[in-house]
């Protein structure tokens, strides 16, 4: 009671984490990760996309549907899987209005338990040089300023960091092109996030069986 | 009036420890059902359930019966009389604790 600011930050706070304690949200993005890397492997020559414009124009929509139906933090697929599986054993609570400051806030929370949305950028650049070596001592190092930086203390560190190592050190023994590398990385993250997802699920639905009438 | 008789005008509707929890999550979510505010708050069903009725009689939340799909939620929203309420119960404890500390 003594700092009622701070507990009503702390309850909006708590919203970010409820919305992803069930493992639905990580699922999700692991399928639009899986799907991405496959769509852009599927490709024939993602650089030269004009060659072949009705296959990167369909690649295109594929992702977009998948992005508006599944993977946005409030996806129609997401609520409808939530009204199943999460409200009726922990309760529903709503997101904030987008535009919000509270959504602001959120997004804010979101960058900072997902540090690894950072990689990107290491990722794609391991594809611009031919070496195999080169690529993964970069995604190694990458990964390892995000581990000194944070101190491993965001949500399933313990199955991301040891992911994205073992996914550098097998890239030179794979016979991956290095156009494509971000594809490999990109299925590598949804093989991770599956694997976090599906713990996360089983946790959540041992801990809290459905209410019996 | 000083902060410190401010205090004697708090909204006593408010000023009950578990419907202050209430308002406080209330407050910072758009709307929450009744097993989310049961979970977050550590309450039985028939405290929450006294507790939403005294709020709803001060018209400080909504509780209304709607679906998500099949089920069945009761969902509770604070009005905006119940918004201004708890800003101004705010505003007055948060005032009697800054008081003291600006006379140090």
């Amino acid at each position: 009671m003594a700092d009622i600011a701070f507990n009503v930050d702390h309850a909006a706070r708590r919203v970010g984490d409820y919305w992803e304690v069930d493992g639905l949200p990580t699922l999700a993005l692991a399928g639009l990760c899986l799907l991405g890397g496959s769509m852009i492997l599927w490709l024939p020559d993602y650089h030269s996309w004009r060659r072949d414009l009705p296959k990167s124009v369909l690649a295109t929509v594929i992702i977009g549907v998948c992005f508006y139906f599944v993977g946005r933090k409030n996806s129609p697929v997401i609520r409808w899987l939530k009204a199943r599986i999460t409200y009726p054993r922990t309760g529903y609570v709503a997101l904030p209005p987008r535009g919000s400051p509270a959504a602001a806030r959120l997004k804010e929370q979101d960058m900072r338990r997902h540090p690894e949305m950072w990689m990107i950028g290491p990722l794609a650049f391991s594809s611009v040089v031919d070496t195999p070596w080169f690529g993964a001592g970069l995604v190694i190092l990458a990964t390892s300023i995000m581990w000194a930086i944070t101190r491993g203390k965001f949500p399933s560190s313990g199955i991301l960091i040891p992911g994205l190592y073992l996914s550098a050190l097998l890239l030179p023994f794979l016979p991956i092109a290095p156009d494509n590398r971000l594809p490999y990385f990109f299925i590598a993250f949804g093989l991770i996030y599956l694997l976090v997802g599906v713990i996360q699920l089983v946790t959540y639905l041992r801990r809290h069986p459905v209410a019996q009438a | 009036m000083s902060a410190l008789q401010d205090l004697a005008s708090l909204d006593r509707v408010i000023h009950e420890p578990v419907r202050l929890m209430l308002m406080t999550v209330l407050y910072a979510v758009p709307e929450a059902d009744f097993v989310y505010l049961q979970n977050e708050c550590g309450l039985t069903q028939g405290n929450l359930s006294s507790h939403l009725v005294r709020l709803e009689e001060a018209r400080y939340v909504n509780v209304e019966k709607t679906f998500k799909g099949k089920y069945p939620l009761t969902v509770c929203i604070l009005t905006a009389k119940g918004r201004k309420a708890f800003e101004e119960y705010a505003r007055i404890m948060q005032a009697a604790m800054e008081q003291p500390a600006r006379k140090r």
